[in-house]
């Protein structure tokens, strides 16, 4: 059933999106992302999804939000203002309650060091930018099936 | 007078002043009437002369006597008569006197000692004559003559000739004194035994010599003309040696006698030889002596040694045919002839450096000091030889060695200095220090520290300080600023060490100094460039790295966007807006493969393309490289097949999938409805397993002569290529460098129509890999 969909833009907001569902499960996904057309984007497509989306902007914030919102999965821009995407990355592995939360990485770069340094910091997997979407949520599919 | 006869005036016999009356023959008193005459005489007479009655005093003196007694007539008148007389001599005046009262008429005389007013004495030889005086009173008649001129030469010749004979007796030598005549005056004990009889009288030449005429030799003539003859001769009689000595002898009558003395000295020579021959033997030098002939009289010991000859040898020899290197012969031959008429030359007296040749041929340095002496009237030399060969050869070696250190230490650019421990002081530094600090060496050895004054002044405390270790032993090695008097700054590099001088126990730093201002400029100018370059590599690498994450930040959006846009619009059916969104996505897209290369390349360029080998099996790369492919191929209805067997290789697998997805790609691209192969495998070239990975198509192929521009990238070939044949143009290129830098190439074949075979090579990490 298809429904006109409001293409405005929309911000951090909690599930006011139409929720699409293509099939897969609802998840709630934190995304922390400092650039403010990557938030949109990836909301947007998360969204399309039927996913809950929450959003941060820096790592300090992305820890307390995980923390608060227990998602279940995030979504992490490495480079990052502040605390980077990777020291964030540690913090909530470190922390038992958020420790088990699959953490997808996206990162300009294609290092392998830098592939390993994520890894080492407890990154699943990782996406390289510009985002090829549709990868990605096949990604996060796939996260979130197993 | 009562009788007026000439014959009976009293007259002065002679200037001694005998006071004699004109009657002494007749002598007698009673003829006499001389009262009057006697007191004129006695007052005029210029004689001492008096009149003493019986009773010996005074009845008159002449004046004269009183002058010379230096009393008044007056005075002396009356007054007795032996107190002139010195006292010691008054009884043998008194004595003289009474006897000559006893005989009158008889003159009596003695000698004795008078005195004046002053109490000096004066000798004089007395004669009294007693006579009647004109009462009938006899008188006495005394006159004095002076004689204390003769009585003291009287009695300096007796002391000399007591002192003579002493001498001569005390001689241990015969002494004769022969006159002018050659009569023997004069002749010693010794030599009356020697002779057998006092000779005394007798001709010299004949009582001495037994001669009949005047001895050859004699030097009477030289004696007589003031001189003293000495000389020593050797008797032919008795072959001793006697020594000579002729002295003149002056008379007071002028006339010269000769005495002689002769002393034998046979032994005194004996051992003055023997110390001679002593000496002689045991000299280390050579001593030699040449006769008036140019002959060898003398050979001693050493120079047996030295020159080779024995002294049976050299005896007679002529001394310079046998010594005298041949060159030299002229010269010396010269120097002789000269030499034997005067004994004189550039060598008498002096010592000079020459060559000898010695019995065996060789030719030796020599110290040669010579002189000359007379033997016989004809003129000898006397040689003392010192081998010097050694102490030349030293010297030469000394001088060279010198040499050596003085063109080193004033050529070369560097300050060489010598510091003694003990004295503090500078004994040598070069001539590069008026160089270098442009002040005077003489100013550093008159100050050891002058250098430091130099320094800069923030140097100069470490300057010091340092330099100063140098006294404990310290190497000393510093670098540290001057300034010359013009002003200039230099950087100066000092580096010292001690040395010791094991021999002479000296305790010495050695030194060198040079000017570094040049290398510390270049350092300094080395230093500030690395920093600049490190600063430039630091930005060219901040610079790509934020290129990078720039240039990709806008692509977010246009990619990220339009991919949205294209999912709605094919969800909502919009047809229409659907082909532009997915221009825009493949516009992005293409960018974004720009982007990837020219930052890719310019890593490259920058050298900043950095790889990170590991190993892996290639083939799981093939397999992965043909899934993304996959899509490619279809798109232009190819079939893709790979072959590919395990090889482990080490290398960056990021960018080894990145080349062989170039490939792959590009064979999908340029390929329709044909066929795209992967074919992997371990081949071996030049004794090394390589991995081949070959991706070959039946596509379009590529012409001739594009083959080697493909690679190029795009700075050295028009867009051509990229026109031609689609894509960024710098795929190949990259591909090209990435594989290189890991060890590996591509090669490509191809034919236009006929497709092309792009072959990657990598070598083996080892055999194929265990998965």
């Amino acid at each position: 059933m298809r429904a006109s969909r409001n293409l405005t833009r929309s911000r951090l907001d909690r599930g006011a999106g139409v929720p699409r569902n293509h099939g897969g499960e609802v998840a709630r996904i934190l995304i922390v992302e400092d650039d403010a057309d990557n938030q949109e984007l990836v909301t947007r497509f998360l969204r399309r999804s039927g996913h809950e989306v929450f959003l941060a902007p820096d790592g300090f914030a992305g820890v307390a939000a995980a923390r608060e919102h227990l998602p279940d999965l995030i979504l992490m821009d490495l480079g990052l203002p502040g605390m980077d995407g990777w020291e964030a990355s540690r913090s909530i592995r470190n922390d038992p309650a958020t420790a088990q939360i699959p953490i997808i990485a996206l990162t300009a770069h294609a290092f392998t060091q830098e592939v390993n340094r994520a890894v080492a910091a407890g990154i699943d997997s990782y996406e390289l930018k510009p985002i090829v979407y549709q990868r990605l949520m096949q990604k996060i599919a796939e996260a979130l099936g197993s | 007078m009562a009788d007026n006869n000439i014959d009976s005036i009293p007259v002065l016999e002679n200037s001694q002043g005998v006071f004699r009356s004109g009657c002494e023959e007749n002598s007698c008193p009673s003829r006499c009437q001389r009262t009057l005459d006697e007191r004129t005489l006695c007052e005029q007479s210029p004689a001492m002369g008096f009149v003493l009655r019986a009773d010996l005093t005074i009845q008159c003196a002449s004046r004269y006597a009183c002058r010379q007694l230096g009393y008044a007539l007056e005075e002396v008148l009356g007054q007795r008569f032996l107190e002139l007389t010195h006292p010691s001599d008054r009884s043998l005046t008194s004595h003289l006197l009474l006897s000559s009262l006893r005989r009158p008429g008889e003159t009596v005389q003695g000698e004795s000692r008078k005195r004046r007013s002053d109490q000096s004495l004066l000798w004089v030889c007395e004669r009294a004559c007693a006579s009647t005086g004109e009462d009938g009173v006899p008188v006495v008649v005394v006159a004095w003559e002076d004689i204390t001129e003769r009585r003291q030469a009287a009695v300096q010749i007796r002391d000399s000739q007591a002192q003579y004979g002493a001498i001569i007796e005390a001689l241990d030598g015969h002494v004769y004194v022969c006159s002018a005549d050659y009569r023997i005056e004069f002749m010693n004990r010794e030599l009356i035994e020697r002779t057998g009889r006092d000779a005394t009288g007798e001709l010299c030449y004949a009582a001495l010599h037994n001669r009949t005429s005047i001895c050859p030799w004699c030097v009477n003539d030289r004696i007589l003309r003031g001189e003293t003859v000495r000389w020593e001769v050797q008797s032919p009689r008795d072959g001793r040696w006697y020594y000579c000595v002729d002295t003149p002898i002056r008379h007071a009558d002028g006339s010269i006698s000769k005495q002689a003395i002769i002393q034998d000295i046979t032994e005194r020579k004996q051992n003055d030889q023997a110390q001679l021959r002593g000496i002689t033997d045991s000299a280390q030098d050579a001593i030699l002596m040449m006769d008036a002939r140019g002959n060898i009289s003398f050979w001693n010991p050493a120079a047996e040694k030295i020159l080779g000859y024995t002294r049976e040898e050299a005896l007679g020899q002529n001394l310079h045919r046998l010594l005298v290197p041949m060159r030299y012969m002229a010269a010396h031959t010269a120097a002789f002839r000269e030499f034997a008429r005067t004994g004189q030359g550039p060598a008498v007296g002096r010592t000079l450096e020459m060559s000898a040749r010695r019995k065996d041929g060789h030719e030796i340095d020599i110290d040669l000091s010579l002189s000359a002496v007379q033997v016989d009237g004809a003129w000898n030399a006397i040689g003392i030889v010192r081998d010097v060969t050694e102490r030349k050869r030293a010297a030469l070696a000394l001088e060279q060695s010198e040499e050596k250190f003085r063109q080193l230490a004033e050529n070369i650019r560097e300050v060489f200095f010598v510091v003694d421990l003990d004295t503090r002081k500078i004994v040598y530094v070069s001539p590069a220090y008026e160089q270098i600090w442009e002040r005077s060496c003489e100013s550093l050895y008159r100050d050891p520290w002058a250098w430091a004054l130099a320094v800069h002044p923030d140097d100069a405390g470490e300057a010091r300080r340092k330099a100063a270790t140098r006294f404990e032993g310290q190497p000393v090695s510093q670098e540290y600023r001057i300034r010359t008097p013009g002003g200039v700054e230099k950087w100066i590099r000092s580096r010292s060490f001690p040395v010791r001088d094991d021999s002479a126990q000296r305790n010495r730093v050695v030194g060198v100094a040079e000017e570094i201002t040049e290398e510390k400029r270049y350092e300094s100018e080395l230093i500030r460039a690395r920093e600049m370059a490190e600063s430039a590599n630091h930005a060219k690498s901040a610079f790509l790295a934020t290129m990078s994450h720039e240039l990709r930040t806008p692509l977010n959006a246009i990619l990220g966007f339009a991919e949205f846009l294209e999912l709605e619009m094919e969800e909502q059916k919009a047809e229409h807006w659907l082909e532009d969104i997915r221009k825009i996505r493949r516009a992005g897209s293409h960018l974004l493969d720009l982007i990837s290369d020219v930052m890719d390349l310019s890593k490259i360029e920058a050298g900043k393309m950095q790889l990170e080998p590991s190993r892996f099996d290639a083939a799981a790369v093939v397999a992965e490289v043909a899934v993304s492919a996959e899509p490619l191929a279809t798109k232009n209805n190819n079939r893709l097949s790979i072959e590919s067997a395990p090889v482990e290789v080490l290398a960056d697998r990021l960018r080894f999938r990145q080349c062989l997805l170039n490939l792959a790609s590009n064979a999908c691209k340029f390929t329709k409805n044909g066929e795209v192969r992967i074919e992997q495998s371990v081949v071996e070239r030049e004794g090394r397993p390589w991995c081949q990975v070959r991706v070959v198509d039946n596509g379009i192929g590529i012409e001739a002569g594009d083959l080697e521009k493909i690679f190029e990238d795009f700075t050295q070939v028009d867009g051509s290529i990229s026109r031609k044949y689609g894509g960024t143009g710098l795929g190949l290129p990259i591909s090209r460098r990435l594989m290189h830098m890991m060890g590996g190439d591509i090669t490509v074949e191809s034919a236009l129509g006929q497709g092309s075979a792009f072959t990657l090579w990598l070598p083996c990490a080892c055999g194929p890999a265990a998965t």
